[in-house]
């Protein structure tokens, strides 16, 4: 056992080194080669050392060996990051979208389906650089060449029928320019060029029209390819079977969680499950692998146990009592595995899919064969499985899922057992009647108002209370103690699963979810409790049914009664889904700063390891008992309290207190600006667009969830006190419906009249209030549809009177939070107003006058909010969209007062705006242009070009969001500050 | 894993097999037939919703430059 234990921990260590190892060098990033050289004669030598030392001194092997894996791993990231191949794709980029090359390639992993285009990964393999020439010749590409990612759209269905025939394995020839997949650079979020790089994929193309595509041949498959293809046909059975026996919606629901189909569940119900915190149900991952090797283990126990086949038949051939029971034991997992193998195959061979296999079989291995228990083999497998994952892929460590799923299982084999105790022993009698009261309550205080836990009284009182009454129950317990209330006492698996629960609320989703998502979704403690073990039904039954149908005739039957069950189990569960997307709130949470994120986790894993740490207190400090536990408490306060006296550092400082800070967001054509003042105020001016027209309802991929929540949360804001909407132009409002819908708002400020534009208004009114009658004649056009639409959206999202939305008391604030102030600025309106240092702070309206124009060019654009932001000397114009028209009526207006530091360009920087005159008049020093290609929205680059031209003739310094990414500017009210995110100098 | 939680699986399957049935009887358009219908039906229905359940502008005013 000695000995087992040793090479288990060796095992243990060695993974864990290599974890770090990749882990360093994510952050180190690429290496020279000579570095890497030196690298592998260090690891080398400590390699050497670690089999010398093996024989002679087996103590001091693991010290040996964890910088030598660590250098391993370094090693595997270098390698993998490895571009230096004269033919890798990312070195055949075209220079303009419409530059012409054709690829020959196959198609490396299932066409990933969208509702209007399809994602394409291929392994390029030949490659005619610029086809129209002369000169051209098709170049053969070998080695290391990446992948590229062909975006395909749908409206080449039609002349091109191969477009529904896409499949794994395919060669195909494609005709397009290669580029950089198109993104947004802001200072947070998303960063679309990295994920693609986790997966190896360095190009994209963008495919349109019919004859850029075409099918050549399949490719020569290898093993596994035929195997993946074969398994796909199993697959195509299933869902036939599942058609069968369940109807919809029902099907759909069944086909993704059993066979991972996830094509028919409609986008409102997969919203439905992420606001439940139950997503991971659609998500075939180590939840339905689990289940299904629990279910094998049981029917395979069952069957090898069974005395007929294993034990009496060979006694009856050997007319001997032969016990064969824990051989034929042993080969259960042999069993389990294979089916686990062909059902990930089967399932796509997805990323979630292949670690839950792995794991499980590793666990199962080292349970089954090595006799360990349950914790010691999960204890092991994490690591293992994270050392092969990260040697296929080093890139995986950012993954999302990745380090959720890694983090959920870590949680449920660290903390559960610490958890456990805590209730057994801790928390007992009265306690446990206070904590489970208090648990109640905070659930219904998030239900009612989640924005109360972001408010600092709110919290001290429920420290104070949670205080005051652990203590009056401790005093009760020891006085009358309450007898026959004890957790243990409770059904064991309800607790057992209650610890479970807790600890991956603790572990992953409390501060993780903040982190990926910049949602928490309340309902997903409540709803989990019923969730799995439900899912727990419905995914065996929906396997089992399917199998049946393979039985023509009695099996199709069977399988039909069966899916009559599970057709209302399943519905229930969407019903279920339903209720708590309803009824609980899904708010935004910021995610937390790397700094404050390593703080928690140093108290997870304390807490986790509280055993350990005890037990080197008491025997090598020889601390009593007590004082052991003690110490781990104060350990823990002493790591918590760290958030107040070294607030900068764990929370990391975005401006210094005096500082106005500007972001001009990178939202592609759009308007959106973030204001940070000195006193720490935060306003948004418009929010980009609202998304893709086919995910119209959730405004999914609008500007406003994938840009300004990420970087609102990345700056460390969990409040705008004030959004301002300069005109109802989609590509402004858009992402502001969303924001009102989940984020904490306080003043939303527009320059239409609140009685005028109202709720439920016909659509005809709302065009006629807008003063602009070629509206009117445009009346079906997509501009006025689409600003009809948004801003009726707008009006009824949480919107109400200013005195309706008082939150001046906590009573108030409870039940009114949601309610978001409306007002109007016109002309002299001062929307914001404040003093630091004896500097003055202004945000000022300059246009559009109290009575609107009307009879200008373009009305709608003439009449957007002009906003004058002052800071002691420096000025900013931010002119929205007025045109050439709105710009001379503004000069003879202020004429002289219009001079600012910064100037946004009016309307993108188009040549309907930027007039000489204006220019002159506002006579600013620097401009940024907040651009981006908009398709059908926004004219070309060409144009901006000669508008940047006209500033350079003015010796204006012009910055554009497009090619710099967002533009920060930071002032003193003195001196201005400008940095972009994509470095340009 | 003790034999007692294996058959588990099996009571599952008859369980669910019973109350199954009892459903179709109450329910008798519960056939293949008409669950193949449905999804027919159902997974066509939701590739052409997502292009006539709004009219195109509804996005961005995608559509036209203005």
């Amino acid at each position: 056992m000695r000995k087992d234990s040793f090479l288990v921990g060796l095992i243990k260590w060695g993974c864990w080194s290599f974890v770090a190892g990749v882990g360093i060098a994510n952050v180190l990033g690429p290496q020279p080669h000579e570095f890497m050289l030196k690298m592998w004669m260090l690891c080398s030598v400590f390699f050497l050392l670690s089999g010398f030392l093996f024989f002679a001194h087996r103590d001091l092997v693991r010290y040996t060996l964890i910088p030598a894996v660590i250098v391993l791993g370094l090693a595997s990231y270098q390698w993998r990051f490895d571009t230096s191949n004269p033919n890798h794709i990312k070195n055949f980029k075209d220079k303009t979208r419409w530059a012409s090359t054709v690829i020959e390639g196959t198609i490396v992993a299932d066409p990933d389906v969208r509702e209007w285009i399809t994602h394409v990964v291929i392994k390029p393999e030949k490659i005619i650089e610029d086809p129209d020439s002369d000169l051209s010749e098709l170049r053969e590409l070998t080695g290391k060449t990446g992948y590229m990612i062909l975006f395909v759209s749908e409206g080449i269905e039609e002349e091109n029928p191969y477009y529904r025939n896409m499949e794994f394995g395919d060669r195909i020839r494609a005709n397009g320019a290669v580029t950089a997949p198109m993104q947004l650079t802001n200072p947070y979020g998303f960063d679309y060029e990295k994920y693609l790089k986790n997966r190896n994929i360095y190009a994209s193309m963008y495919v349109g029209e019919p004859e850029d595509m075409e099918y050549i041949e399949k490719s020569d498959l290898n093993f596994y390819s035929r195997l993946k293809k074969s398994s796909f046909k199993i697959k195509k059975r299933m869902i036939l079977g599942l058609k069968k026996t369940v109807p919809p919606p029902a099907s759909a629901f069944i086909g993704g969680v059993t066979v991972g189909a996830r094509g028919g569940v409609p986008e409102v119900q997969k919203f439905d499950f992420q606001a439940t915190g139950v997503a991971h149900v659609l998500a075939l991952s180590g939840l339905h692998v689990g289940f299904l090797a629990i279910m094998l283990i049981m029917v395979f126990n069952n069957f090898f146990k069974s005395p007929l086949l294993f034990y009496k038949l060979p006694s009856k051939i050997f007319r001997r009592e032969i016990d064969l029971t824990p051989y034929s034991l042993k080969l259960i997992p042999l069993f389990v595995i294979f089916v686990l193998f062909i059902f990930t195959i089967i399932t796509g061979a997805r990323a979630a899919t292949i670690r839950a296999a792995m794991m499980f079989s590793i666990g199962i291995i080292f349970a089954n064969w090595l006799g360990m228990n349950l914790n010691r083999a999960g204890s092991l497998t994490i690591p293992m499985a994270a050392a092969i994952m990260l040697s296929a892929n080093s890139f995986l460590i950012y993954d999302a899922s990745f380090a959720l799923s890694f983090a959920a299982v870590w949680s449920i084999i660290y903390l559960s057992g610490p958890l456990r105790q805590i209730f057994t022993r801790i928390i007992v009698g009265w306690g446990q009647l206070v904590f489970f009261i208090f648990l109640i309550f905070a659930l219904s205080v998030l239900l009612v108002s989640p924005w109360l836990f972001v408010n600092p009284l709110f919290n001290m009182y429920m420290v104070g209370f949670f205080g005051l009454a652990a203590a009056a129950a401790y005093f009760f317990e020891k006085k009358f103690p309450l007898i026959g209330f004890e957790f243990e006492g409770w059904w064991p698996f309800i607790t057992g699963f209650f610890c479970v629960q807790l600890s991956i609320q603790i572990g992953m989703m409390w501060p993780l979810s903040g982190l990926y998502f910049n949602r928490f979704p309340v309902a997903g403690m409540i709803a989990n409790f019923i969730a799995i073990p439900l899912i727990g039904i419905i995914v065996p039954l929906g396997l089992i049914g399917q199998l049946f149908t393979f039985w023509p005739g009695v099996g199709e039957h069977i399988g039909l009664a069966i899916g009559a069950t599970n057709n209302m189990l399943s519905n229930f569960f969407l019903w279920m889904a339903r209720f708590f997307r309803t009824y609980f709130p899904y708010p935004i949470q910021s995610a937390p700063p790397a700094k404050w994120l390593a703080t928690y986790y140093i108290m997870v894993v304390i807490f986790g390891f509280n055993r350990s740490i005890r037990n080197f207190l008491s025997k090598k400090l020889k601390l009593s008992k007590k004082g052991a536990v003690w110490g781990v408490v104060g350990l823990l306060i002493f790591i918590f309290s760290s958030v107040y006296w070294a607030e900068d550092i764990v929370k990391g400082k975005v401006k210094e207190d005096n500082e106005l800070l500007i972001t001009f967001l990178d939202v592609a054509y759009g308007n959106c600006i973030l204001i940070q003042t000195p006193q720490g105020k935060n306003m948004l001016i418009d929010a980009g667009a609202r998304g893709d027209k086919r995910f119209w309802t959730m405004g999914k991929w609008g500007k406003g969830s994938s840009v300004v929540i990420p970087n609102l949360s990345g700056y460390n804001i969990s409040k705008l006190d004030k959004v301002i909407v300069s005109n109802p132009l989609p590509e402004n409002i858009g992402g502001m419906i969303y924001l009102l819908e989940y984020f904490n708002i306080d003043e939303a400020w527009d320059s239409l009249d609140p009685e005028k534009f109202t709720r439920n208004m016909h659509y005809r009114d709302f065009l006629e209030a807008f003063n602009d009658v070629r509206l009117l004649i445009r009346m079906d056009q997509p501009l006025s549809i689409g600003m009809y639409l948004n801003y009726y959206d707008f009006l009824n999202m949480n919107l109400a009177r200013p005195e309706q939305t008082t939150k001046d008391n906590l009573n108030e604030h409870i039940f009114k939070a949601d309610l978001v102030a409306h007002k109007w600025a016109h002309e002299g309106t001062i929307i914001h107003r404040e003093e630091y240092d004896g500097k003055v702070l202004k945000l000022e309206a300059i246009n559009p006058p109290a009575e609107r124009f009307s009879g200008t060019g373009d009305d709608i654009l003439n009449n957007s909010l002009v906003l004058k932001l002052t800071y002691g000397e420096i000025s900013f114009l931010i002119p929205s969209n007025i045109q050439r028209e709105g710009e001379y009526l503004l000069v003879d207006k202020y004429g002289e007062n219009l001079k600012s530091s910064v100037l946004v360009m009016p309307d993108h920087g188009s040549s309907m705006a930027s007039s000489e005159r204006f220019l002159r008049a506002v006579n600013p020093v620097f401009a940024v242009a907040q651009y981006g290609y908009l398709k059908g929205r926004s004219f070309y680059n060409t144009e901006l070009d000669r508008t940047i031209r006209k500033y350079d003739d003015n010796n204006i310094k012009t910055y554009r969001t497009d090619k710099m990414g967002a533009v920060e500017m930071r002032t003193d009210g003195k001196v201005l500050n400008i940095d972009t995110v994509v470095e340009t100098f | 894993m003790k034999s007692a939680t294996s058959k588990f699986v099996f009571a599952l399957i008859i369980g669910a097999y019973v109350v199954g049935r009892i459903y179709m009887l109450f329910v008798p358009t519960y056939t293949i037939e008409n669950n193949l219908e449905l999804n027919a039906g159902y997974y066509s229905s939701i590739t052409e919703s997502t292009t006539t359940e709004k009219s195109p502008a509804a996005g961005n005013g995608a559509g036209e430059a203005d």
